[in-house]
């Protein structure tokens, strides 16, 4: 195979085009970004700051979920949220009433939300577009309703109070980064083999990857199981943390945050939401404190994105990059 | 006869490295009816698009009127007198017969500021004269009529516009026979108020029998043209030979 | 799916590989495949011609799973298998080339190939060393690196055609590979395709390219308003008057 021998020059053009794939450079990008969140608390040291850098987590955690679900097998669910506020009950309710330690809880949470998320991705397989958006949507509320409306189990909105499971916050702030990393990953490895292949067909063109021979209806199904046991994992982790479950977890404005961040991010990019959650937590944070304008700005901001920029701030960030490089 | 439209050595293609028309040239005079005929895929609904400008050629011209619109955007085209009956159904289903009528005169009127208001009530008038069967559908929402009957609407919508240039693509594509036969003789009205026509159909021996001249094409190409007496020999003999069978 | 060794003793043997029977299809008011009946024998490289419209790609769609017959039945090695989903039917050795080509868009070359691979069976090594020697077949190399959004419109359908290809198929349905193409690239599709049947490959030919039609297919079945107007040799087919008659715009005797 002369072409692709090593002293070739088209294996040296060919071979400095990628040094590695897209998804490894992704993944490098990730895990950089994770070093540098890693390094911030050596800075700071502001309580409320660190508490909004590990809401971010969460919220990285989520966006990365959706992120597999509706950036790479296109389907464009509107339940993060709930399967994070299922998680968190699942903890939640066997802690406060059975004592089951908080560990225990959160592998129940994994696969409670995991089940759900298999029952209802089975549920929506034939939807398209909007019609699986109303109805994940409708499914969603469902949920929060029945939740806060289930005082006597519940407690409702007063909330649900749970063990902690850590006492500094530096813990917690640690604990969830290394739950991120963990997560990225296993997101990396799954992207690497011939699911990850799989999933990207799908992203691309369900049809033709059927044509290919690949079990569609299967790895759609596995990606909303996947993405609902992330959900619930990062919504039990969260329980633990606030001490505190409300149906609040649940509510559309957190899908909404989800959802904008992955587009803003980039859909279909491994770093791209991860970095994005970061961003937008804390400007909405930050916009809170001066406004309250966040929903309108971010609003704009996912409406622009998704007409002018389909791969995010990661596709930018490519772009410049290899402008870059060639000047 | 004077030369409406001439394509001068055309080449086009929807790829860079993929050319479906290679070099063509043709020509369409007024008050006459020019047939292109062809397999499909031979690149007969291109010549159409690259004419109207849905495709720009990668080489040669599109002549109109002595002027060169090569690439020139579809919408500015009807105002110069170019219409284009597209093979699909081109009418807004939802809104009624009436509306589908009158909307393009009524956008031509305002753009150009001809025809004025008397000449489009008069040219109204005429159209239903032509094609009484519309008279009772005119409130009808125009994604309710039958196939045939939307193609009365779609031809009618052209004599209204009284174009210079009618680029017709397969208009007797599933229509009954009967239709056909009335779609014909609406293509013959066209050419008999002096419109240049160019059209495309499958039905070979239908459009040999009404045009003045026709182009063959075959995979990109014209590989023969003339009149219909030139193609009254053994239709077969010839259609094999557009074909490229040769044992 | 070792094809040299099955398909040279199912040639000899004049084994029936597919068989349609009866297959109908309407949409609404118009019957799109009109009572069709065909054998395929292992190693046969038959023709599908006629018109637009005559319902080749709607039966390409029944056999490849996309749509399936009101009525009638096809069966694949003897099973029944006009109810399989399209990835069933890949994994049973069907595997359909699209006219309007369906690539990957954002994965590169190596990875269109590898997905029909791993999809197929194959392992990841195996998938690749494989995928390596299509894109040498289809010289194809100098992309490989790119993705597949970025190709030219004929190298898209080199790809596309040799995603078909990563695993030998049991028949490859080719849906007007020469449409619009580069003689450059017929010849590589062509070469490929003479190549593969001469070790046994079965394929059905759709296009409308005669002359393409003449040189690589003994077999040819013309279609015309759903049904099948005559199958049999090619050079019987394309003298038959009623196939003539067809492309003349006629309708179905």
């Amino acid at each position: 195979m002369a072409p692709s021998s090593p002293t070739s020059p088209l294996a040296k053009t060919a071979g400095a085009q990628l040094a590695a794939s897209k998804t490894t450079v992704e993944f490098r990008a990730a895990l950089a970004a994770m070093a540098v969140v890693a390094l911030i608390p050596l800075g700071v040291s502001n309580a409320y700051w660190l508490g909004v850098l590990i809401v971010s987590m969460y919220f990285a955690i989520l966006a990365g979920g959706w992120n597999l679900l509706a950036g790479y097998t296109g389907q464009f669910s509107l339940a993060p949220a709930t399967f994070a506020m299922i998680g968190a009950y699942t903890t939640g309710l066997l802690n406060h009433y059975y004592g089951v330690p908080p560990l225990l809880g959160i592998v129940a949470a994994v696969v409670v939300s995991g089940l759900i998320g298999l029952l209802l991705g089975r549920a929506v397989m034939r939807l398209v577009g909007p019609y699986l958006a109303l109805t994940t949507l409708s499914f969603a509320e469902i949920m929060r309703l029945v939740a806060s409306n289930s005082i006597d189990i519940t407690r409702g909105d007063l909330g649900l109070g749970v063990a902690g499971l850590l006492n500094s916050r530096i813990g917690w702030y640690y604990l969830f980064l290394g739950a991120l990393v963990v997560l990225l990953i296993l997101f990396y490895l799954l992207l690497r083999s011939k699911a990850g292949l799989f999933l990207q067909a799908i992203r691309d063109d369900e049809v033709a990857a059927r044509r290919a021979g690949v079990n569609v209806v299967f790895w759609k199904t596995a990606a909303f199981a996947m993405s609902a046991a992330a959900s619930g994992f990062a919504g039990a982790l969260y329980a633990h943390f606030a001490e505190l479950v409300t149906p609040e977890l649940g509510l559309i404005g957190q899908t909404g945050l989800i959802v904008s961040m992955t587009v803003i991010g980039g859909m279909g990019t491994l770093a791209g939401p991860l970095v994005a959650a970061f961003l937008v937590y804390v400007l909405s944070e930050w916009l809170r404190d001066v406004g309250g304008y966040q929903l309108v700005v971010f609003a704009a901001l996912v409406i622009i994105f998704a007409r002018f920029f389909r791969e995010g701030l990661w596709g930018l960030t490519r772009t410049a990059v290899q402008r870059w490089r060639r000047a | 006869m004077s030369s409406v439209l001439t394509l001068d050595r055309v080449t086009a293609g929807y790829s860079v490295d993929i050319d479906v028309l290679r070099d063509l040239s043709l020509t369409v005079e007024a008050g006459r009816i020019t047939g292109l005929i062809g397999l499909n895929g031979a690149g007969k609904s291109t010549v159409m698009k690259a004419t109207c400008g849905f495709l720009k050629p990668k080489a040669g011209k599109v002549v109109y009127a002595g002027e060169d619109i090569t690439g020139v955007e579809p919408h500015r085209l009807s105002a110069r007198g170019i219409w284009y009956i597209p093979q699909e159904s081109s009418l807004f289903p939802f809104m009624t017969v009436m509306e589908n009528l009158r909307l393009p005169l009524e956008n031509l009127s305002r753009s150009t500021g001809t025809p004025k208001r008397d000449e489009m009530e008069r040219r109204f008038e005429s159209m239903l004269e032509k094609f009484p069967a519309l008279r009772a559908k005119l409130r009808a929402q125009a994604g309710d009529l039958s196939g045939g009957q939307q193609k009365m609407v779609e031809f009618a919508k052209a004599w209204l516009m009284r174009p210079r240039l009618c680029l017709i693509d397969e208009p007797s594509i599933g229509l009954a026979p009967k239709i056909v036969e009335e779609v014909f003789e609406w293509i013959r009205l066209f050419a008999s108020e002096e419109m240049a026509i160019l059209l495309v159909d499958h039905n070979v021996r239908r459009v040999i029998a009404m045009s003045h001249r026709i182009y063959v094409l075959s995979l990109g190409e014209i590989t023969a043209s003339g009149e219909p007496a030139d193609f009254a020999g053994d239709l077969h003999e010839q259609v094999k030979q557009w074909l490229g069978i040769n044992f | 799916m070792g094809i040299d060794q099955d398909g040279r003793a199912a040639l000899e043997a004049g084994m029936t590989l597919l068989s349609v029977r009866g297959v109908s299809k309407r949409f609404g008011g118009l019957t799109a495949v009109d009572n069709v009946s065909f054998d395929v024998t292992a190693g046969e490289l038959v023709g599908l011609i006629g018109p637009n419209g005559s319902g080749k790609t709607t039966l390409l769609n029944i056999l490849s799973g996309l749509a399936k017959p009101d009525s009638g039945e096809i069966l694949l090695d003897g099973t029944p298998c006009h109810d399989l989903a399209p990835e069933r039917l890949a994994q049973r050795g069907v595997m359909r080339m699209f006219q309007l080509t369906r690539v990957f868009r954002r994965m590169n070359v190596v990875d269109n190939l590898l997905v029909a691979g791993r999809a197929l069976g194959l392992g990841a090594d195996e998938a690749l060393s494989r995928a390596d020697a299509l894109i040498a077949e289809l010289r194809l190399d100098v992309v490989r690196h790119l993705d597949a959004g970025q190709l030219s419109g004929g190298q898209m359908k080199l790809l596309e055609f040799g995603v078909c290809f990563m695993v030998p198929p049991r028949i490859a349905l080719l849906d007007e590979p020469f449409a619009a193409v580069h003689p450059t690239m017929k010849e590589i599709m062509g070469g490929f395709i003479r190549s593969r049947h001469g070790k046994g490959q079965t394929f059905i030919l759709v296009s409308h390219d005669m002359p393409v039609v003449v040189e690589l297919c003994p077999r040819a079945v013309c279609m015309n308003a759903g049904r099948v107007i005559i199958d049999a040799s090619t050079r019987e087919v394309l003298n038959d008057p009623r196939v003539i008659e067809a492309y003349l715009g006629g309708q179905a005797a």
